[in-house]
């Protein structure tokens, strides 16, 4: 049967994810999957099914694949993009895509999180820990918070600049990377960025670490 | 007194027969994601305190867990980590009075922490290629031309390396105060610090990868 696309809202180039409920459901194993088939371009959700039971071992239904996509929906990851009209029938269907061909997951911890409840938590455990790696006293609660707050935010403002500027690179490189493969990527290279600008956080690693 | 009660009442002996290691790392994707299943972390954490039945565990996780699970279901979830031996038959429980034995399980380690980045790991095809992607975004970045991958994966074998050497060590020489900070955390919380400890360690070690940095970037660390 012969069929027609009428697409609504194409995917932007590229987005940044930081937000914590956009990264909960990219780091959430089902729905990734939803991502990674999406690459593909704006499908039906019975395509969508088809393809995601592919790729797993105990098959999902419609409905079950159809509360997936509302999750992402949710927290703007993927959208309706348009319909797709069967000749013939008087019914048309829905097509998802994602909301951007490139995503690229700021699993580094942003200023905000740094003025969370949870995050110092992580610094009260992290400052003990690191005593017993230094053989010293532990780091002042406030100093640590300044150091881990400057140590990432090198490579989280410079990789949105990044992105930014070379999206049709980046574009080209990750053509053919999971999600998976974008955010072990970006870890790395985020890691260099920190190695390779060592007088940014010099002096604040010396007043926790002396 | 209802059976149960009874049952409950009645004198018992534990015995233990694995022993807990002090750390376990998950070294793929596919355990990480096992642990990081909220269906699966309140059986983690209802076995922090020591061995279990199938109907203790089914009790604690029921105390803790968001949505409370049928017995059967939970029993599926620990065959799947018993599968994944990040579960252990730890041994069995004696009830006086009764021929069958019940069987106690228990975590593996007491923390488990994820690191796909391990040695055997830089030797495979995904990490080529992602170590290729890794250098074309430096290639653009630092405006320099023919990075060599070698190197690359050389500085960040080294750093990974560096990493799982230490935080072993640290976790084994102050095993019970670690074990006290680290119990109560649940795996993404526990993600989070071995993600900033890793971080520190790097920075407070950087002279270690001053060699690999200065032949990856030979420009940007000129001589004078």
């Amino acid at each position: 049967m012969s069929r027609e696309d009428h697409i609504t809202h194409e995917p932007e180039p590229f987005m940044i994810i930081e937000d914590k409920k956009q990264l909960k459901a990219y780091n959430d194993p089902k729905l990734v999957i939803l991502l990674d088939l999406l690459r593909k371009g704006h499908m039906p959700i019975r395509d969508i099914t088809f393809e995601y039971n592919k790729r797993i071992s105990k098959a999902k239904s419609e409905i079950t694949i159809y509360n997936y996509l509302k999750s992402l929906q949710d927290v703007d990851l993927v959208m309706v993009s348009g319909q797709r009209l069967v000749r013939g029938s008087s019914a048309t269907t829905q097509l998802y895509s994602r909301k951007a061909q490139l995503m690229f997951p700021m699993t580094l911890m942003t200023d905000k999180y740094w003025e969370t409840e949870n995050s110092k938590e992580l610094i009260e455990a992290t400052r003990e820990l690191m005593s017993f790696h230094t053989n010293g006293s532990p780091a002042e609660s406030n100093d640590l918070k300044a150091l881990l707050k400057n140590l990432y935010s090198v490579p989280s403002v410079k990789l949105k600049d990044y992105v930014t500027k070379y999206s049709d690179s980046l574009k080209t490189i990750f053509s053919d990377s999971s999600q998976e493969e974008v955010r072990d990527v970006i870890n790395l290279f985020s890691l260099v960025m920190i190695l390779l600008e060592p007088e940014k956080y010099a002096k604040d690693l010396k007043k926790c670490f002396p | 007194m209802s059976t149960e009660l009874r049952r409950e009442l009645m004198p018992y002996k534990d015995f233990i027969t694995a022993e807990q290691e002090q750390i376990f790392i998950l070294k793929d994707e596919e355990t990480y994601r096992l642990l990081s299943d909220n269906k699966y972390g309140p059986i983690f954490e209802s076995l922090n305190a020591g061995p279990l039945t199938i109907k203790e565990l089914v009790k604690a996780y029921n105390t803790i867990a968001d949505t409370p699970r049928k017995q059967t279901s939970i029993y599926n979830y620990l065959m799947d980590l018993v599968n994944k031996k990040l579960i252990l038959k730890a041994g069995q429980r004696i009830i006086s009075g009764k021929t069958a034995t019940e069987v106690l399980y228990g975590r593996r380690a007491k923390l488990y922490y994820s690191s796909v980045m391990t040695e055997e790991y830089w030797n495979t095809g995904q990490s080529k290629a992602i170590i290729s992607k890794v250098n074309q975004l430096l290639t653009v970045y630092t405006l320099s031309e023919g990075l060599s991958e070698e190197n690359l994966t050389s500085l960040f074998h080294k750093i990974f390396a560096n990493f799982h050497s230490e935080v072993g060590t640290l976790f084994e020489e102050h095993s019970e105060r670690v074990d006290e900070i680290v119990s109560p955390l649940n795996f993404s919380q526990l993600s989070r610090i071995t993600a900033v400890l890793n971080m520190l360690m790097m920075v407070l070690t950087q002279e270690k990868y001053q060699e690999d940095l200065s032949k990856t970037f030979p420009s940007k660390f000129k001589k004078g």
